[in-house]
């Protein structure tokens, strides 16, 4: 008896768009593991599925003492370039605007506990990530979380990554208005478009309801959008500033305006507009510079909307720009418990310190929202559970993730805190200090990225231990303090927009290697992360505690009045900043202290020959290469289906994946085909058949007439050889696209 | 449906009462690779001594991951094997309590460490083959009453089934009359997997 498997239980839960893409993902696995799909082409496919590499996963591990050779089970099965098939991978989970719902939350835990660690990582882009997963299990892990509406769809690579929003939107008491339905269907709209495949790098929106505080933090985005609210004929119109170009990585750039108001209804248009544009003219070779940033800046913001301008008015219309906006005005959220307010209510020992830092008052009276303060981002599996049970007593399916790498409980009755209080610290769970100097912003670093060049993660977890143990103690002035540090320059844990950013580099000292953290001083968080701080000297990485404790005793004695820490360290200037720092940048002789010899979390002798290529830039792949994938992943559904006996299943396949080559070819020439058959058989006629640039030398129009005859002619009963026919036939067509896209485009695909 | 589960672990809890201090277990699982001195293709150690009640310090391997695991707010050295369980149910169980059972001896030597190796407890992580229906928990029960009476000759094995709730993974309790050595669990004849 054969057994059930994921796909068979979900069958009928999943979105069938959803189960559709998950199997060709699958197929597309097995044609990697057949040598039939290049590697690079795979890595590009498994990126824009989430599944993303992990450090060593190039085979090799320095273990203090030598690098060794990992062995794993698949040999020479790679499923990217250097990348071993067996290797632990991550998948990144995108939760568009952060929202999750308890069943949500509930799954998630499953999925940590049998395919990763038991942890579950909340990232700076409200995604969810699970390390140590093997790509064996990513596609029954993507079919569980599709059941309950999550995808991974293009949480990396190339593409329009998690839609990102304020965590407090909507019940915000500064907001213009609620960002959420415009965040969701921005996410929605773009997820897979068309206009979004071919990009060369990666591109990410941010969503925010006002403009002082820094939850949307707009300004570091390749896309920002701050809502505003406008006066045009005597009404009240929703709208947003655009801005466009912001990005931290190496080089961060303030995002310009594009649009200082844009009517809600254009929206999405624009924001296609800008992706085409993007995908048209921005870098693809240098991954360095392929960010819209560079574009923009090499353009100009004049130049670049000006184009953003006349590709609004080529786009075909589509119902999808405004469908949505009727139902925004009925996105509402609802409260599981009646407003209540605190008073006199008995509070149990450290709710004053938690209630201070980690509840926000909502708009609505008698509501807060609640943050809980996740060490370094992270939270087992058995407290997601825990959580969900907290959140269904308390706050029902109001909870969202946040970009400080923490989880907000939203819609909390007052009276009901103390109470709450006691339960999230049973689960461990009620740390006080959320978005306080305690609270601090991580990337994976050298624990699992391969990027990494120090443990920002050890680090952060020393910071927040030993400043965590004097929290009560610390001047008030610093206690709002940002520190926020990234495993390397690439700025994953936002160092250019914290008062300290810390990021992390190497230095020699005699015949050794020995970590270190760039320090950047007076970034600006608030204000959507509106000014970058700058850096000022490295120092190793055992030094960063220590000088972190000068530079906030030295801030909270020698600040003015009402001295923002940004204005302390321009007051100081940079001599004086540089003077601070210098002590700290002396490294001990080995023999004296070989502590600075390693860094924090990893008793191994430092070095930098595990970093490895990184694949946040994703695969430049082309688009035709991307597209022909697909067709060939839909032919291998078709065999599979011709062996099980489900003829007319295979037949179906074998003229969708002719659909589908055709459709790669078209697209090199013209993006707007769409999904129509009779629109891609029409377009593939003109453009490549009466031409004859589709034309064999020898068989002439022979393979072009597989998909024309079986288009024009649908078969009205399918047996075995009809489908074994026309399987062989998309088979040669498939093969005749791969040639024609040589001749005519000169690219070698495979 | 076969009862192998995607996961599964076996601890055994410390003794030590004082408790343990999870970032001195950094420096010893990376030694352990250095050394290759437990089984299995080891790969790297990642550090979670900051989370709550959690998987504490684990040495992340390709076919299973060796951990001094605190989840449960007890502290125990725990083996998960994730992958290539086997053929049997019997002989992945007798591969998780062998090397298990090695590593806590290796952490006796390396930290001080003592286990109390008369009880044991076994978690069956997979929704689809071990869901925690009453059914498959009864299941589940009998071939571990089975196991340690037919394979391991011993017979006065308490079960209990400690699963904390309808959707938590299926989790048993042995009690063994006695501390299980290395020596009971060689040569069963079950084990799939001959590591090298």
């Amino acid at each position: 008896m054969t057994e059930q498997t994921w796909k068979d239980v979900l069958q009928d839960k999943m979105p069938p768009q959803l189960a559709e893409e998950i199997d060709i993902f699958e197929g597309q696995m097995e044609l990697r593991k057949q040598g039939k799909l290049d590697e690079r082409v795979f890595a590009e496919m498994r990126l824009r599925r989430g599944a993303y590499g992990q450090r060593y996963d190039n085979g090799k591990r320095h273990d203090g003492i030598e690098t060794r050779h990992l062995p794993f089970p698949s040999g020479d099965l790679t499923k990217g370039p250097e990348t071993m098939w067996d290797a632990p991978g991550m998948l990144r989970i995108k939760i568009p605007f952060g929202g999750l719902t308890t069943e949500q939350m509930e799954v998630l835990a499953e999925l940590a506990e049998e395919y990763s660690d038991h942890i579950l990582h909340v990232t700076t882009r409200q995604d969810i990530q699970l390390h140590y997963i093997h790509i064996d299990d990513t596609p029954d892990i993507m079919r569980r979380l599709a059941a309950v509406g999550i995808t991974t769809r293009e949480a990396c690579g190339n593409s329009v990554r998690n839609v990102t929003a304020c965590p407090f939107a909507g019940v915000c008491r500064d907001q213009a208005f609620d960002v959420t339905p415009y965040s969701k269907a921005t996410a929605e709209y773009l997820l897979g478009h068309d206009d979004v495949q071919d990009f060369g790098r990666k591109f990410k929106i941010a969503f925010s309801g006002c403009e002082d505080h820094a939850c949307g933090l707009v300004k570091i985005h390749d896309m920002g959008f701050l809502a505003r609210v406008k006066e045009i004929d005597g009404e009240q119109k929703r709208g947003f500033t655009i801005f466009v170009g912001g990005g931290l990585g190496t080089v961060p750039h303030q995002a310009k305006v594009l649009y200082e108001f844009v009517p809600e209804e254009e929206i999405l248009p624009v924001s296609q507009a800008v992706a085409r544009v993007f995908a048209r003219l921005g870098e693809k070779r240098n991954r360095n510079r392929a960010r819209l940033k560079f574009l923009v800046a090499q353009l100009g913001i004049e130049e670049f909307r000006r184009l953003v301008d006349e590709e609004r008015k080529t786009l075909p219309y589509d119902e999808r720009w405004t469908t949505y906006l009727q139902d925004v005005p009925n996105y509402k959220e609802a409260p599981i418990r009646p407003a209540a307010a605190l008073n006199g209510v008995e509070k149990p020992e450290g709710f004053d310190a938690w209630y201070a830092s980690n509840v926000y008052q909502q708009r609505q009276a008698g509501y807060v929202t609640v943050t809980i303060n996740l060490p370094l981002g992270d939270l087992t599996a058995r407290q997601m559970y825990q959580l969900a049970d907290i959140a269904r007593q308390y706050a029902g399916d109001n909870v969202r993730l946040t970009v400080e790498q923490n989880i907000v409980l939203r819609w909390i009755s007052e009276a009901d805190l103390p109470n709450l209080y006691h339960d999230l610290k049973a689960v461990g769970l009620g740390d006080a200090g959320a978005g306080t100097i305690v609270d601090i912003t991580s990337c994976p670093g050298t624990d699992t990225c391969k990027l990494g060049i120090a443990s920002s993660r050890g680090l952060a977890g020393e910071l927040r231990r030993r400043l965590g143990e004097k929290n009560a103690s610390l001047p008030e002035a610093v206690k709002d303090l940002k520190i926020k540090i990234s495993g390397c320059f690439n700025s994953c844990g936002q160092h250019h927009i914290a008062d300290i950013g810390l990021f992390g580099n190497s230095r020699r000292a005699g015949n050794r290697k020995v970590p270190h953290f760039q320090v950047v001083l007076g970034g600006r968080w608030r204000d959507n992360a509106s000014s970058y701080g700058l850096a000022v000297g490295a120092v190793p990485a055992k030094s960063v505690p220590i000088l972190v404790d000068t530079i906030i005793n030295r801030y909270a004695t020698e600040r003015e009045k009402g001295e923002s820490f940004q204005d302390w360290i321009r007051r100081l200037g940079k001599v004086a900043v540089r003077e601070m720092v210098r002590p700290f940048m002396n490294i001990p002789p080995f023999e004296l202290d070989p502590s600075f010899y390693s860094d924090w979390g990893d008793t191994r002798v430092y070095g930098i020959g595990d970093i490895g290529v990184g694949e946040c830039a994703g695969e430049v792949v082309s688009l035709f290469s991307m597209e022909i994938a697909k067709a060939e992943s839909v032919h291998f559904e078709a065999l599979v289906a011709l062996d099980d006996g489900d003829y007319v299943t295979a037949e179906n396949r074998a003229y969708e994946s002719m659909l589908l080559a055709a459709r790669a070819l078209v697209r090199t020439q013209y993006l707007d085909v769409g999904n129509e058959p009779d629109d891609i058989v029409k377009e593939f006629r003109t453009r490549f058949y009466d031409t004859k640039l589709f034309f064999d030398p020898f068989a002439k129009g022979k393979f072009a007439n597989y998909l024309l005859d079986r288009h024009a002619n649908p078969p009205d009963e399918i047996d075995e050889d009809k489908a074994h026919r026309l399987i062989k036939e998309a088979r040669l067509f498939i093969e005749a696209t791969y040639t024609c896209e040589a001749r005519v485009n000169g690219v070698i695909v495979n | 449906m076969s009862l192998i589960p995607k996961r599964l672990s076996v601890k055994f809890f410390t003794k030590d009462k004082a408790g343990v201090e999870l970032e001195s277990l950094i420096g010893v699982f990376q030694s352990w690779i250095q050394q290759q001195a437990v089984e299995g293709l080891l790969i790297d150690v990642a550090d979670y001594s900051h989370v709550f009640a959690g998987p504490g310090v684990l040495l992340i391997g390709d076919e299973g991951d060796y951990s001094l695991d605190v989840s449960g707010g007890r502290a125990g050295v725990q083996y998960t094997r994730k992958r290539q369980q086997g053929h049997s149910l019997e002989g992945l169980i007798t591969t998780c309590l062998r090397l298990a059972r090695q590593a806590g001896a290796k952490l006796e030597e390396d930290l001080a460490l003592t286990f109390d190796y008369s009880t044991v407890q076994i978690t069956f992580f997979d929704r689809l083959k071990t869901p925690n229906t009453p059914e498959v928990v009864a299941q589940l029960q009998k071939v571990l009453a089975s196991f340690f009476t037919e394979q391991l000759g011993i017979s006065e094995a308490q079960i209990d089934n400690v699963t904390e709730g309808p959707r938590y993974a299926p989790a048993f309790l042995v009690t063994l009359p006695q501390a299980l050595e290395a020596t009971d669990l060689q040569n069963t004849g079950t084990e799939a997997i001959q590591q090298a």
